[in-house]
C-alpha cells in the first residue's frame, strides 16, 4: 500500500469498517511512514472534535413558543 | 438498550398521536425539539431560518404521521423531514451565489507527494479544549461544505446516525454516504489545520 491508497481508506479505518487484510496493510504502511501517521492522527483529531460538539443552545422559552405555534396551526380554535 | 427503549416510547407516542391524542404528539415535540433545532441550526447557521425549519418540521411531521411506516425508527423519519426542509431552504436561497464544489475545498496536494512534511498536531483529541476560536473555525468550515456533504457529515459524525440510517435520511446508497463523509472529513481537516499548525495551510495548499 502506498500513501495515496492509504488516504482512500482512512474513513473506513477510523470507523473500524476495514477488512482485516487491508487493515494490516494500512497499519504496516503507517508504521513505516511518518507523514501518513501524522496525517491519520490529524484526520482522527478532526472527526473527534466534531463528535464532541455540544448541541446548539436554545432559550428555555423556545419550547413553549413552538408548542403554542403548533397548537395554533393544528388544533381547532377554542370556542 | 437506551436507544431501543427510546424507540419503543416514540412508537407508543406515535400510535397515540395517530389516534387523535394531541398530548402524545406534544411529548414527541418536547423529546426532539432540542436535537432537531441543533441539527437545523448547524445546517443553516441562521437562528431565524433554523427556528422556521423546526416549526415546518413538526407541522409536516404531524400532517404526515400516517405516512410513517415504521420501516425506520421515528427518529430517522423525523430527521429525514428536518433535513429535507433544510436542504430545500438552502437551495431556494442559493439562486444567486456561486455554487461551491467539494473539489474547491479538498486538499490539493497529492498524498503520495512527500516533498512536504505533514505537521504533527500532537495533542490527544480528548484533551483539546474547544475554545471560541476553534469553535468558530469548526463552524465556518462546516458551512463551507456543499450542503449535501454537510448533511451527510452532520448526520453521521455529529448526530451519530449509522451509515444505513444516514443513507435512508438522505435517500442515498450506503456507498454514496461513505464517499461523501470521507471527502467532507478530508475537507474539514484541511480547513481546521491552520489552528493546529499555521504552516499547514501553506504546505497542503500546494
Amino acid at each position: 500500500m502506498n500513501c495515496r491508497e492509504l488516504a482512500v481508506f482512512l474513513s473506513d479505518y477510523l470507523d473500524s469498517e476495514l477488512d482485516s487484510e487491508t487493515c494490516a496493510l494500512l497499519e504496516t504502511h503507517m508504521e513505516e511512514c511518518g507523514n501518513c501517521r501524522a496525517f491519520y492522527s490529524s484526520f482522527r483529531i478532526t472527526v473527534s472534535l466534531y463528535r464532541r460538539l455540544p448541541p446548539e443552545p436554545l432559550p428555555h422559552e423556545h419550547l413553549e413558543e413552538l408548542l403554542s405555534f403548533l397548537r395554533g396551526k393544528l388544533l381547532p380554535p377554542s370556542p | 438498550m437506551r436507544r431501543e427503549s427510546e424507540n419503543e416510547r416514540d412508537l407508543e407516542l406515535v400510535h397515540k398521536a395517530r389516534n387523535g391524542d394531541y398530548t402524545a404528539f406534544e411529548e414527541l415535540v418536547r423529546r426532539y425539539q432540542p436535537r432537531i433545532f441543533s441539527h437545523c441550526y448547524r445546517m443553516l447557521k441562521n437562528y431565524q431560518d433554523a427556528q422556521d425549519c423546526l416549526q415546518e418540521t413538526f407541522l409536516k411531521a404531524y400532517e404526515k404521521l400516517d405516512t410513517f411506516r415504521e420501516e425506520s425508527s421515528f427518529s430517522v423519519w423525523l430527521y429525514k423531514v428536518a433535513t429535507n426542509n433544510c436542504l430545500m431552504r438552502i437551495r431556494k436561497n442559493q439562486s444567486h451565489p456561486e455554487e461551491i464544489h467539494i473539489e474547491d475545498i479538498l486538499p490539493r496536494h497529492r498524498h503520495d507527494d512527500l516533498s512536504f512534511e505533514v505537521p504533527d498536531w500532537g495533542a490527544d483529541p480528548e484533551k483539546i479544549a474547544i475554545n471560541g476560536e476553534l469553535r468558530a473555525l469548526m463552524d465556518s468550515s462546516v458551512l463551507k461544505l456543499p450542503e449535501d456533504y454537510r448533511a451527510a457529515f452532520l448526520l453521521r459524525d455529529v448526530e451519530g446516525f449509522s451509515t444505513k440510517d444516514t443513507a435512508h435520511i438522505l435517500g442515498l446508497t450506503d456507498a454514496n454516504v461513505k464517499s461523501r463523509l470521507h471527502r467532507a472529513r478530508l475537507a474539514l481537516r484541511k480547513q481546521i489545520a491552520p489552528y493546529f499548525s499555521p504552516a499547514a495551510g501553506k504546505e497542503e495548499g500546494k
